[in-house]
Order: C-alpha cells, then sequence, then structure tokens
C-alpha cells in the first residue's frame, strides 16, 4: 500500500478534524478518494448503481465510527477495504441475480435525469467490469485490491481471513482467466 | 502471467469513473447528516468544557486573545465584503477599516469565574499591546496572570506572538524563559489567515449592525454599532456580541468592547493609534539573540471551529 508521506499527513489531519465534525474534511476525504471506491465497487459488482450505494454506506459507517477510529495505515486503504468488504456483502446479498452492465457514457442510475445525477464510466472500466464480471467474486476481489488498491497479498489475506498462499492463488487464477477473457475480446 | 499482469493494470489505470454533483451529494447526504449529529453532541460537550479546554492550553490562551481582536478589528477587515445591506455609517467604518496600514492599540481582557464551583479557571485575564502592520502582519505583547500551584497563588506571565499572516508563519517568544517557538501552517484556500480559520466561513461579521448613537469616549465624540458575531456553534465568538465605538468625524476606531454569549469574559480594545509608522523589527519572524529554539508548536486548537 503505498502512499506518500505528505498525504499520509494531510489525511490524519483531516481524519483529525472530521473527528470534530468539519464538513469540509469529510467532503475534502470524500473527493479525494471518491473514483478509487467507485472505480473498485464498481469493478467488483460490474454495477455502477450499486458501486454508488457501496461508497455511500462507506461513508456513513466511517463517519458513524470516526471518534473510536484511528489511522494506523493509509486512509485509502482502510477506505477500500471497507469498499471491498461492503462490495462482498452487497454481492452476497444479490446472490443469484443477473448483473447489471455498466455502460459506457451513459448513466448508470434509472432515476438519473441529468448530467449531474449521474455516474460516468469509460470503455476502460466498461471493459474492466465485463471482464472481472466472468471472474469468481473472491478472484475479483484479490485483483483489484492488489492491482488497484496496492495491497500487498498480506493484507488481502488478514482483511480476507484467508491464508496469503489462498490470495495469492486466487489472484493467479483471477489473471490466468482475465488474460483468456481479454485476449479473446482483443480477437473479436 | 506478465503480460496479463499488465495488460489488467493498464487497463485499471486507465479505467475512469466521474460523478455529478447529485451524486457526491446523494452518496454525502447522510455521511453529512451524520456527521452533524456528532457535531451536535461535541457542541453540548464543548459548552461543558470548552472553558476548561480553552484554560488549560497557554497556546489556546494566547491565540484567543487575538481572536476577540480579529473579531471587532481585521474581523471586519477580513469580512466586510458584503456592505451591501448596511446603512451607510456602517459601510463608512468598513471601508476606513479596509484603509488601515498600520494600527497598535491596547486590549485589556477581563475574566468572570463561572458560577460552576466545580469548574476551575486558572486565567484571571490579561493585557496586550498590540500591533498590526499590512499585508497580515501582527504583534501582541501579551501580560496575563495565572492561578498556579496547589496554594492556588496568582502568577503574571509575559508572551509574545508575532505572525506573518500570508507567510503562514509566527513566532511565539516567552522573554522570561528566553525560549522561542516558531510556528508555520498552511493557508487554506480562499481563506485570508489563520484567524478566518479560526472564525470559519459562517463566523462572518454581520453586514447589519444596531446602532447605538453616540456617546463621548476620550474627549471624543463617538457613534456606536453593535454587532453579534454569528459563529458557527462551535467558535470561542458565536453569539459574542461587539460594541463598537468609531471617532463621528473619520469614522475609525476608538473603543471596542466584545462580551462572549456566556459572560465569561469581555475584552475591550483602545488607544489605537492608525497609520503611524511601525518599524519592521517589531514583526521580525528571526530568532532574537539569546533565544533558545524551542521547536514548533503544532496548531491543534485551530481545528474545532472549523466544524460546522
Amino acid at each position: 500500500m503505498q502512499n506518500s508521506g505528505l498525504d499520509n499527513m494531510e489525511d490524519k489531519l483531516l481524519v483529525f478534524r472530521c473527528k470534530r465534525g468539519s464538513r469540509d474534511a469529510l467532503a475534502r476525504i470524500y473527493q479525494k478518494y471518491k473514483r478509487d471506491l467507485l472505480l473498485l465497487a464498481a469493478a467488483l459488482l460490474n454495477d455502477s448503481g450499486i458501486a454508488e450505494d457501496v461508497v455511500h454506506d462507506v461513508f456513513v459507517r466511517f463517519v458513524e465510527n470516526i471518534q473510536n477510529f484511528r489511522l494506523t495505515g493509509s486512509l485509502k486503504g482502510y477506505l477500500l477495504t471497507c469498499a471491498a468488504n461492503c462490495a462482498r456483502n452487497r454481492n452476497r446479498a444479490a446472490a443469484g441475480r443477473a448483473s447489471i452492465e455498466v455502460s459506457p457514457e451513459e448513466p448508470a442510475s434509472s432515476t438519473s435525469d441529468g448530467p449531474a445525477e449521474v455516474i460516468v464510466c469509460n470503455e476502460q472500466l466498461r471493459q474492466l467490469s465485463a471482464a472481472m464480471a466472468q471472474l469468481p467474486y473472491e478472484q475479483r476481489e484479490v485483483v483489484m485490491l492488489h492491482l488497484h488498491a496496492a495491497m500487498t497479498f498480506d493484507t488481502i489475506a488478514e482483511s480476507q481471513g484467508i491464508s496469503v498462499n489462498t490470495a495469492k492463488s486466487r489472484y493467479r487464477y483471477g489473471l490466468d482467466k482475465l488474460r483468456l477473457i481479454l485476449n479473446h475480446e482483443a480477437e473479436k | 502471467m506478465k503480460s496479463a499482469d499488465d495488460k489488467v493494470k493498464v487497463l485499471i489505470n486507465e479505467a475512469k469513473i466521474e460523478t455529478g454533483s447529485g451524486v457526491d451529494e446523494r452518496i454525502l447526504a447522510d455521511a453529512l447528516s451524520e456527521l452533524e449529529k456528532l457535531r451536535q453532541k461535541q457542541l453540548t460537550w464543548s459548552r461543558q468544557n470548552i472553558w476548561r479546554i480553552t484554560m488549560k492550553s497557554p497556546i489556546v490562551k494566547l491565540a484567543a486573545a487575538a481572536i476577540i481582536i480579529v473579531a471587532v478589528l481585521i474581523g471586519i477587515y477580513l469580512f466586510g465584503g458584503s456592505i451591501g445591506r448596511t446603512g451607510v455609517a456602517w459601510a463608512d467604518v468598513i471601508r476606513q477599516m479596509q484603509q488601515i496600514r498600520t494600527a497598535t492599540w491596547t486590549e485589556v481582557h477581563e475574566v468572570f469565574p463561572p458560577d460552576d464551583e466545580n469548574v476551575f479557571v486558572d486565567d484571571l485575564g490579561h493585557v496586550a499591546q498590540c500591533a498590526y502592520k499590512t499585508p497580515g502582519r501582527w504583534r501582541l505583547d501579551v501580560t496575563s496572570k495565572h492561578i498556579r500551584g496547589e496554594n492556588k497563588h496568582i502568577e503574571e506571565s509575559k508572551k509574545i506572538q508575532i505572525w506573518d499572516f500570508n507567510a503562514g508563519k509566527g513566532l511565539l517568544l516567552d522573554p522570561e524563559k528566553m525560549t522561542a517557538s516558531p510556528c508555520s501552517y498552511k493557508p487554506e484556500p480562499g481563506k485570508d489567515s489563520l484567524f478566518r480559520t479560526f472564525l470559519s466561513p459562517k463566523a462572518d461579521i454581520p453586514a447589519d449592525a444596531e446602532p447605538l448613537g453616540t456617546k463621548q469616549v476620550g474627549g471624543r465624540e463617538t457613534v456606536g454599532f453593535r454587532i453579534r458575531l454569528k459563529g458557527d456553534g462551535t467558535d470561542f465568538l458565536m453569539g459574542d456580541v461587539s460594541e463598537i465605538w468609531v471617532d463621528a468625524k473619520t469614522k475609525r476606531l476608538v473603543l471596542a468592547e466584545t462580551r462572549d454569549a456566556e459572560r465569561r469574559w469581555v475584552s475591550t480594545l483602545k488607544d489605537f493609534i492608525f497609520d503611524q509608522e511601525l518599524d519592521d523589527s517589531l514583526f521580525s519572524l528571526e530568532l532574537p539573540e539569546g533565544y533558545k529554539d524551542i521547536g514548533p508548536l503544532q496548531f491543534m486548537w485551530v481545528e474545532p471551529s472549523e466544524a460546522k
């Protein structure tokens, strides 16, 4: 989990200010990390509407627990882990439900009625989400946490309650399958 | 494996997601609502404890003196932009403040012990000789009295604060111990000074001022205005009332008296002299000869006022 010292320092101050009730600080944290969280959730769930719900839940819970929260690592890593956990729960809850594909440059929310109301994903995210959707969820999670959140396998294993070897295996199998899917897409 | 790894990495790096403002508001609405609940809890807590906290920390104590000054003088200077609805006289006062190049004055800060005997207050007030020079340079020579030790004897101490708010730097000097603490902070975008951070955007000096009529102050005819500092719920200044008396002819400040909303202190600013030459050395942030640098101070006390 790479994060610059300056970022860490800023995050510590932001968390401190949040604990004091600063709306500015919360908004700053949101603006700083919303894309990372949304992208992770969208890639894991292949649904930007549910991704929005995930990020919503992450921030609500973050504030609910802010008084007891102690930032020991990176805030980005913490929030991404929360988002991954939340996405996992959503995925379990929605097990069996057909996934809704993320559309490029189109509103992802059915209630949206203008540019301000929508989440817009580019073609690469659509490709990524579509490819990820073909992996078992556990593999998606490890791949995204390792490549997008830059988490070590040790950290991923710890956060998911699995062994490091299992995390590595899921990553390896996930990448193998992604390679096939992306190559197949390229050949089309 | 590596090519797949790289390919996915490239895809992830190039993947972009953007949100409209409505989405941001939707996502943050409940989180901000939770934060508001937290703030309300803190407000209740701070009302009960802020006195103790304020008095426990020397730096807060010194800063509090400066806040009061800001509220009645520089507060107007910084926040006086919105004068559209004001009466002509009040607008004139603000314009006069905005033209000040230098100022010196005396601040007398009196403290009234709370009725609650469970709350121990060790601060007995202070007198500060204050100097201001554009752009954003301040010097406060503060002599304060405190109750100290188990026998609760009264102790007098002197401290000097020098600030350059444009540079985001300060120097706190203890002439008795011959120690110095340099300070620095990052001015926030759109905020004019550390004190603006203290005041927070919602703590603007009100554009409207209640006229108080005229009175003689030190043999001068003055016109009075009363303003209520809005604060934002956690500021020291919330609900504090300032009465400002300006020279009837020049519209320049003659006397300012600020009382906090809970009647715990009153601060009087007087003996103003404007636009005299003030030597830059008064505001020097260099370590004075003979002083020992004891390291920087942190400005954790800035934070509570940011809560909205």
